[in-house]
C-alpha cells in the first residue's frame, strides 16, 4: 500500500470513528483531538480499527504519540514496515 | 399504587473500614485479583499482598506529609499500585481521591491539564502516581512508588470519609461525593449478596478502578464477596475489544460487567466468536449510562452460539452519589421492558439491600406508571459533595438524595426513563449542559441569542451524542462549527458530536424565555421556525441523521456587532444604585471607568444618583415591562435593590413579593441575553459554621429556609430564585455589615452615628462581621472586571460582638459608657413595640425588628476567599471611622466640635 492510499484509508476510518466529519474535510495537518474532536476514546478506536485492518502489532502507549493524521499515517508505515522486516 | 420501592433491611457489612476488610481478605489467603496487561504476564495480587502493598504505600504518603483528614490524589492504571495507593491513604485516615488515568497514556501535562479542576476543588497534601506521569509540573508532593520503614497504625473510623469520587469531573465544577468506609462496605456488601457471590466465582473486568462501577462495583465488591477478578486496562480493551470476551473465555468467568457501550463495541469489533467459550457466565452486569434493548438483543442474537445465554444479562442503576449501587435486575428482580414514548425502556428491576427508592414530581410521590424523578434513601449515601453545601443542599431533601435521574415503575420495578438535571453522559463521563454551554458562549466574542446542550441517544454507536445548539443574530463566520467543537474539545475534553447553528428565535422556549432542552432532545423545535433556505453547511458541521430533526435556517442580513465583552467595555445596569451600599458602587464604578445606567423607580429618591451623574433608567420591579427595555443591551446587571423594611411582620407577603419582583428580574435578563447577574444578598445568609470551625464562610448555608425574622426569610427565598437561575451566570455576593460614609440609618451603622451623635443606643449583642462599604463596592467593580470570579462571595474583614464594638468606639465620640446590651428576647420585643409605635405616630422606630434578627442571629465571617480570589484588602475599622465622620460633618450629621473626634483624614476614594 502506497502511503496516498494508506492516508487515504485512515481519513476513511476517520471519518468512520468520529461520525459527523466528513472525508473531504479532512487534512493531513488536522489535529485528531482539536481540530477533528475525537476524544481518547474514538482515537483508541481509530489506532485499534487500522491494527487490525492491516494486521499491525500497535502497542497502546504509542496512541498517545499520535496527535495528528500526518503522524497516524507515519506510525501506520513504520510498522508495516517492522513487519516486511 | 405509589411509586415506592424499599430493599430488604440493610445488611451489616463484615468489616467496619477498608483496612479492616482487607486485613480479612489477607488472613484467608485467596487469590484476589489478577492484571493482564499487553502480551506481558499476569500479574496477581492477594490479599496479603495488597495489605502489603498498601501499608507501604502508607508509609510512603505519611512521608510525603500525608495525615489524618487530608486528601490523596490516586492517578494510576488498573493495576497493584491503585491497589496500593488507594488502601494506603485511607490507611493513614486520609481520603483516597482516584483521578481519571487516561485511555491515551503517556502525555502527563495533557492528563495534569484534565484534571486540574479537581486538584484545585480537592486540594490533596499529596499525588499518588507512576513514575512516567510524575514528569508533570504538579505543583504538589509526587509519591510514584511505596516505601519500606516503620508502618504506622491504621487509623480509619468506620463513619470517616474514605474516598471522594468526583463526578463531572473535566467541567469546571467538579462535585466531590463523600463516601465513608460505612457507606463504601455497605454498598459492596449489599451487591455481593445480591449476586450471590462467593469463593467459586471469578470476575473480568475492564473498568477503570477510578470510576465508581470499577472502584466499588468490581474492587471493594470482590474484597468483601471473596472472588477473584481479571482486570483489563480500559486501553487494552478499547484496543483489542475481543480481549475481553476472550478473557471471559479463557478464565472460565462467570461474572462480568461494563458499561453498554463496551458491550456494544465487544460485538460490533469483537471479532470472531467462534472458540469462544462463555456457558461459564452467570451474570453480565450492564449499567452506568443508558442500556439499550438493541445491544441486549444483538448480544443474546450473536453469542447464542458460543453459550452465552441471555438471562446473564442484569441491567442495574446506580450512582456514585449512592456509592454505587442501587437496583439491580438479577434473576427474577428483573423484568419486562417498559413501552415508553415509543421507546423500550429496559427494566433495572429492585433496590439493593437497606435501599428504599420514590418517584417524585413536584414534591409529590407519582403513581405506578407515572414518570417521576428517582430519590432515593439508604445506609450507602455519601456524606455530601466535599465543601460544596451549595451542591450538597441541592441534592438532599431530607433524608433523600435526588437523583437526577427519571423513572417510571412498573410491578414493582424501576425503568430509568432519562435525566431530570439533563446530565449529558459521554463515555462514561458526566457533563451539566450549563458547564457546556458556557464554554460554547465564551467562544463568541459577541454573546449569542442562546446556546443550548444535550444529548440523545444515537443509534449508530449505541451511545448517546452530544448536541450543541447556537441561536445567532447574524450569519456566522466560515468555520465557527468547528471553531467551537475545538474549544469544547479543549476545555471540557469531550466531542461536540453535533454543533448546530441557528437564527435568533428558532430554540423552542418556555414563556420565562428558558430554552427547552428537553424538548429539542426529543426533536421539537419552535413552531416559528418555518422558513426553508437552509444555512449553508459548512465542513464537518454535523452528521447526516441529526439535524432533520431541527428546523431549516433562516439567513438574515448580518447584524450589527455590539461587541459586549468583560471588563471595562461591559454594560453594566445597576438596580439599587441609590441605596447605602449602591451609592459607593456606582462611584466605584464610574473611577474604574465602567459604563453603568441606574435603574430607578417610578418614585424614588435619586438624588445621590443624580449627584453622580449617571445615565438613569426607569427599571421598576413592579413593572415588568419597564425592565426589558431597562436591560436592553446589558452585559452586566447588579442587583442591589433586595430591601423590604415595610414588612418586617409579614414574611409570606415579603417573600412573595421579593420573589416576584426578583424572578421578573431574572426573566428580563434572560430575554435581553444579560452574561452575568450579580446579586447582592448578605452575611445574614452564612449559616453557623459546622462544629471544629470557629467562623462561617460563604460556603456555610442554610440548608432550610429559616424561622426567625422575615430580614432571613426573604433573603433566604431570593437566594433560591437565584440559585435556580441557569439561562446565565449567576453571582451571589454577601456584603457584611457595612460601615462608612452614606449611611447612618440602617443596619450596624445606625449603632455607631447614633452613638457619634451621643444618642442612646438600644441594641442587643451579637456577632457583627464589619467591613468598610467602599471596600465592598470595590469588589463589586471586581466581579464585574473579571472573566472569571466566584460564584458566591462574602465581604467582611473584622469580627466583633456588637457591644465590644461599641464600648471600643465609644471613646472615639467622648462617650464613657456603652448602655449594656438587652437580651435576645428583650431586644426582639423592644423593637417590635418600637415598629408598632412608630407605625401609629408616623416616626421612625429607635430599633428595627430586622436589625435585631440580623445581629442576634450573626456568625462571624471569615472572607478569605475575596481576599485570595478577587484580590481585595480591606482597609481598617478606624479608616472607616474617619472617613464616615468625615462625611457625617460634611452633610451636619455632626456638628463640629465633638470633643475628641479625629481630623478628617483625607477621604479616599477607590
Amino acid at each position: 500500500m502506497n502511503a496516498a492510499t494508506l492516508e487515504q484509508r485512515i481519513i476513511t476510518l476517520i471519518a468512520q470513528v468520529s461520525s459527523g466529519v466528513k472525508p473531504q474535510d479532512i487534512k493531513p495537518h488536522h489535529r485528531l483531538r482539536e481540530d477533528l474532536g475525537m476524544d481518547s476514546v474514538c482515537s483508541m478506536e481509530l489506532l485499534s480499527m487500522l491494527a487490525e485492518e492491516l494486521d499491525l502489532d500497535v502497542p497502546v502507549e504509542e496512541a498517545a504519540r499520535v496527535t495528528t493524521v500526518e503522524a497516524t499515517v507515519q506510525m501506520a508505515q513504520q510498522y508495516m514496515s517492522q513487519k516486511s522486516n | 399504587m405509589r411509586s415506592e420501592l424499599r430493599g430488604t433491611a440493610a445488611i451489616a457489612p463484615r468489616a467496619v473500614t477498608l483496612i479492616d476488610a482487607l486485613e480479612r481478605r489477607a488472613a484467608q489467603g485467596s487469590a484476589w485479583l489478577h492484571f493482564h496487561k499487553g502480551n506481558e504476564p499476569r500479574v496477581s495480587l492477594d490479599g496479603a499482598a495488597a495489605l502489603s502493598l498498601a501499608s507501604q504505600w502508607a508509609v510512603a504518603l505519611a512521608a510525603a506529609g500525608v495525615k489524618a483528614g487530608d486528601r490523596v490524589a490516586v492517578l494510576q492504571p488498573n493495576g497493584p499500585d491503585f491497589v496500593g495507593a488507594f488502601f494506603g491513604a485511607t490507611w493513614l485516615g486520609a481520603c483516597a481521591v482516584p483521578l481519571p488515568w487516561p485511555v491515551m497514556e503517556g502525555a502527563p501535562e495533557r492528563t495534569r491539564e484534565d484534571v486540574r479542576h479537581v486538584l484545585e476543588r480537592a486540594r490533596p497534601t499529596a499525588l499518588a502516581t507512576t513514575a512516567a506521569m510524575a514528569t508533570a509540573a504538579w505543583g504538589l508532593p509526587v509519591v510514584v512508588a511505596p516505601s519500606d520503614g516503620v508502618v504506622p497504625a491504621a487509623v480509619s473510623a468506620p463513619d470517616a470519609t474514605a474516598f471522594i469520587q468526583f463526578t463531572s469531573g473535566s467541567t469546571g465544577r467538579p462535585r466531590g461525593a463523600m463516601l465513608s468506609h460505612r457507606a463504601a462496605l455497605t454498598s459492596a456488601t449489599a451487591m455481593a449478596i445480591e449476586l450471590g457471590v462467593g469463593a467459586q466465582d471469578v470476575g473480568v473486568s475492564w473498568i477503570p478502578f477510578f470510576h465508581d462501577m470499577g472502584l466499588v462495583g468490581v474492587l471493594l465488591c470482590s474484597l468483601v464477596g471473596d472472588f477473584q477478578v481479571h482486570v483489563l486496562r480500559p486501553a487494552e480493551f478499547l484496543m483489542r475489544p475481543s480481549r475481553w470476551l476472550s478473557l471471559v473465555s479463557k478464565e472460565r468467568a462467570t461474572l462480568t460487567v461494563g458499561p453498554n457501550f463496551g458491550f456494544d463495541l465487544a460485538l460490533k469489533r469483537g471479532g470472531k466468536v467462534e472458540g469462544l467459550d462463555l456457558s461459564s457466565l452467570r451474570l453480565a452486569l450492564n449499567g452506568s449510562e443508558p442500556i439499550h434493548r438493541a445491544t441486549l438483543d444483538g448480544l443474546a442474537q450473536q453469542l447464542a452460539p458460543v453459550g452465552y445465554r441471555p438471562e446473564v444479562m442484569a441491567p442495574v442503576y446506580g450512582l456514585a452519589e449512592a456509592t454505587l449501587g442501587v437496583c439491580f435486575a438479577v434473576g427474577a428482580r428483573g423484568g419486562a421492558d417498559l413501552k415508553f414514548q415509543g421507546r423500550d425502556v429496559v427494566c433495572v428491576g429492585q433496590p439493593l439491600a437497606g435501599m428504599e427508592l420514590c418517584l417524585r414530581r413536584d414534591g409529590q410521590v407519582v403513581e405506578e406508571g407515572e414518570e417521576g424523578e428517582i430519590c432515593v434513601r439508604g445506609p450507602t449515601l455519601m456524606s455530601g459533595y466535599f465543601e460544596d453545601p451549595e451542591a450538597t443542599a441541592a441534592a438532599f431533601e431530607g433524608e433523600w438524595l435526588r437523583t437526577g435521574d427519571l423513572g417510571v415503575m412498573r410491578d414493582g420495578r424501576l425503568h430509568v426513563t432519562g435525566r431530570e438535571k439533563e446530565l449529558i453522559i459521554k463515555s462514561g463521563q458526566k457533563f451539566h449542559p450549563y458547564d457546556i454551554e458556557r464554554v460554547v458562549t465564551e467562544a463568541f466574542d459577541t454573546t449569542p441569542n442562546g446556546v443550548a446542550a444535550f444529548s440523545r441517544p444515537h443509534a449508530a454507536s449505541g451511545s448517546e451524542e452530544l448536541v450543541v445548539v447556537v441561536e445567532l443574530r447574524r450569519v456566522p463566520p466560515e468555520g465557527l462549527a468547528q471553531e467551537i467543537r475545538a474549544k469544547v474539545m479543549e476545555r471540557l475534553g469531550v466531542r461536540a458530536d453535533v454543533v448546530e447553528l441557528m437564527m435568533a428565535g428558532t430554540l423552542p422556549r418556555t414563556t420565562s424565555g428558558k430554552v427547552k432542552r428537553r424538548a429539542l432532545q426529543r426533536g421539537e423545535a419552535a413552531n416559528s421556525a418555518t422558513t426553508d433556505s437552509p444555512l449553508p453547511r459548512r465542513g464537518g458541521e454535523g452528521q447526516g441523521e441529526g439535524l432533520n430533526t431541527l428546523p431549516p435556517l433562516k439567513v438574515s442580513p448580518p447584524l450589527p456587532d455590539p461587541l459586549p465583552r468583560w471588563g471595562r467595555g461591559a454594560r453594566v445596569l445597576v438596580l439599587g444604585g441609590g441605596g447605602f451600599l449602591g451609592l459607593s458602587f456606582v462611584e466605584a464604578l464610574k473611577h474604574a471607568g465602567i459604563r453603568a445606567t441606574c435603574g430607578r423607580r417610578q418614585r424614588s429618591n435619586v438624588l445621590g444618583l443624580r449627584a453622580l451623574k449617571l445615565p438613569l433608567v426607569l427599571a421598576d420591579l413592579d413593572r415588568p415591562e419597564t425592565l426589558d427595555e431597562a436591560l436592553q443591551d446589558r452585559d452586566v446587571v447588579v442587583h442591589l435593590a433586595g430591601h423590604y423594611p415595610r414588612f418586617s411582620h409579614d414574611p409570606s407577603g415579603a417573600i412573595a413579593l421579593a420573589t416576584r419582583q426578583t424572578q421578573s428580574l431574572l426573566d428580563a435578563a434572560a430575554r435581553a441575553g444579560v452574561r452575568r447577574f450579580i446579586y447582592v444578598s448578605s452575611t445574614a445568609m452564612v449559616a453557623p459554621p459546622p462544629a471544629g470551625r470557629d467562623r462561617g464562610t460563604e460556603a456555610d448555608r442554610y440548608d432550610r429556609a429559616p424561622t426567625f425574622g422575615t430580614y432571613h426569610s426573604v433573603k433566604w427565598a431570593l437566594e433560591q430564585c437565584v440559585d435556580a437561575e441557569r439561562r446565565f451566570e449567576v453571582v451571589t455576593a454577601l456584603p457584611g455589615a457595612c460601615l462608612g460614609p452614606h449611611d447612618y440609618k440602617l443596619g450596624t451603622a445606625a449603632f455607631l452615628a447614633a452613638l457619634a451623635r451621643r444618642a442612646d443606643v438600644p441594641h442587643p449583642d451579637g456577632w457583627v462581621s464589619t467591613v468598610d462599604v467602599r471596600d465592598v463596592a470595590l469588589g463589586l467593580v471586581e466581579l464585574v472586571l473579571r472573566p472569571q470570579v466566584p460564584s458566591r462571595v462574602a465581604f467582611a474583614n473584622e469580627v466583633w460582638r456588637l457591644q465590644d464594638l461599641l464600648t471600643s468606639v465609644a471613646p472615639r465620640y467622648g462617650v464613657d459608657r456603652v448602655t449594656p446590651a438587652m437580651s435576645d428576647d428583650e431586644a426582639i420585643a423592644f423593637a417590635d413595640a418600637e415598629e408598632a409605635r412608630a407605625a401609629a405616630n408616623n416616626t421612625r422606630a429607635r430599633l428595627s425588628r430586622e436589625l435585631v434578627d440580623m445581629v442576634v442571629r450573626g456568625v462571624p465571617v471569615d472572607a478569605t476567599r475575596s481576599r485570595t480570589e478577587l484580590g481585595l484588602t480591606y482597609r481598617p475599622l478606624s479608616q472607616t471611622l474617619d472617613a464616615f465622620d468625615a462625611w457625617a460633618l460634611r452633610i451636619g450629621l455632626l456638628s463640629p466640635p465633638p470633643s475628641p473626634l479625629a481630623a478628617p483624614a483625607p477621604e479616599t476614594t477607590a
